[in-house]
């Protein structure tokens, strides 16, 4: 728990400490937030207030998080570990599906006509006369 | 009637008048704390107000640089010419805001009080027979919103922090109420700009809506509310001012009487 610095008054927190807020900040509605630092702040209100002027002086931006760095879950920087990754994962990465770039390339490139849209549903490919089995839950 | 231009307001020499008189007002106020605000810099009590609060000071300064654009295009002087050369009998600001800070608390008590009277007023001149006064008011106000975001909770934390955060509220608030009436007098123009419909409402109304405004922010800072405060004994709005302005007026233009020709 955080007591630290908090005080009860009139039935309301006030608190006397500062403490550290990260900011996060959302440029457009179609944006992730991103993380761009922090503030110190005596309260998430008063974060918030002071996060806008020191991140947003000049930028647009349509929303910001502050988050209390407390609150934040991290990693341990001295368990390398964490992160351990021995064996080949390159099944993992783009790079290593070397046929990727081509087969999206052809099938850009098809052009779609009803007839195929319907065939496609039915589970059958074009020009393959042959009796494909069901498709859906196997 | 509805003035779309500078030169429809100047038709009439007494709507002229009120509206110059009105922008005088408006311009001074916002130059004066804008000025006093700008006095913060580096000095604020955590380096992240510092910033935010120094934002307020250049959108107080902006937006009088707006009210004396508009003094421009009724024939006065250039903008720069009214902000520094003017003398001190000749500006129209309320006497508060040409006094110094003080400590964090009396200059976090004086602009809410300002802030609120701000909202007040501009809101009696979204409706300005001056359109392009309406229009620019209308903008300002958008800003004025954030100050009231920051500065707001300032004033309620400090109040209820207790201790000497709390016993300085009190001194501040104490200082300031003699002068805070000066915010409401519109001058000998008052008149004049009610007929034009330059302003929807004069200074008592303007005060009853302050009090509105300001009495509740007092209850949550668990403030006792000294009630309206009175007249002032010197009226800016008349051009009575104190030395703290010609103080004030010789800082903010001492770069520029060096040379005032230079080019920037």
């Amino acid at each position: 728990m955080r007591e630290k610095g908090v005080e009860k008054l009139e039935g309301c927190e006030i608190r006397t400490e500062y403490e550290v807020f990260e900011v996060f900040v959302q440029k457009t509605q179609a944006d992730p937030h991103i993380h761009v630092g922090s503030v110190v702040a005596p309260s998430p209100d008063m974060a918030l207030v002071t996060a806008r002027e020191n991140f947003l002086r000049r930028e647009q931006a349509v929303n910001i998080w502050i988050v209390p760095r407390d609150e934040v879950h991290a990693t341990p920087y001295d368990d390398p570990d964490w992160f351990a990754r021995e064996f080949d994962r390159k099944y993992r990465e783009v790079g290593g599906y070397s046929e990727n770039g081509r087969l999206w390339k052809r099938y850009r490139e098809r052009a779609m006509h009803l007839e195929d849209i319907v065939r496609d549903l039915n589970g059958t490919p074009a020009g393959n006369s042959g009796k494909r089995d069901g498709g859906k839950g196997s | 009637m509805i003035m779309e231009t500078a030169d429809q307001a100047a038709q009439n020499p007494g709507c002229r008048r009120a509206l110059a008189e009105l922008l005088y007002q408006l311009a001074d106020d916002e130059l004066c704390l804008g000025h006093r605000d700008s006095e913060w810099l580096g000095l604020a009590p955590d380096i992240e107000g510092d910033v935010a609060f120094s934002s307020i000071a250049q959108d107080e300064v902006g937006h009088a640089v707006f009210y004396l654009g508009l003094l421009h295009e009724l024939g006065e002087e250039s903008p720069d010419r009214l902000a520094f050369f003017r003398k001190a009998e000749e500006r129209k600001n309320a006497v508060l805001l040409e006094q110094p800070n003080g400590d964090w608390a009396r200059t976090m008590v004086r602009h809410v009080l300002y802030d609120a009277f701000d909202d007040v007023r501009t809101e009696a001149l979204v409706n300005s027979s001056y359109r392009p006064l309406a229009r620019g008011v209308a903008k300002i106000r958008r800003e004025e919103h954030y100050h009231l975001l920051q500065l707001k909770p300032w004033f309620i934390r400090l109040a209820r922090a207790g201790g000497e955060a709390r016993k300085r509220v009190e001194r501040a608030v104490g200082e300031v109420w003699s002068e805070a009436g000066g915010f409401f007098s519109l001058g000998d123009e008052e008149e004049e700009m009610i007929r034009s419909g330059l302003i929807a409402c004069g200074s008592e109304e303007l005060a009853r809506r302050w009090e509105m405004r300001v009495k509740p922010v007092f209850d949550e800072a668990g403030l006792t509310w000294p009630g309206l405060p009175p007249a002032p004994g010197k009226d800016g709005r008349r051009g009575e001012h104190t030395e703290d302005l010609t103080e004030l007026i010789r800082t903010m233009s001492e770069v520029v009487v060096t040379d005032s020709a230079a080019r920037w």
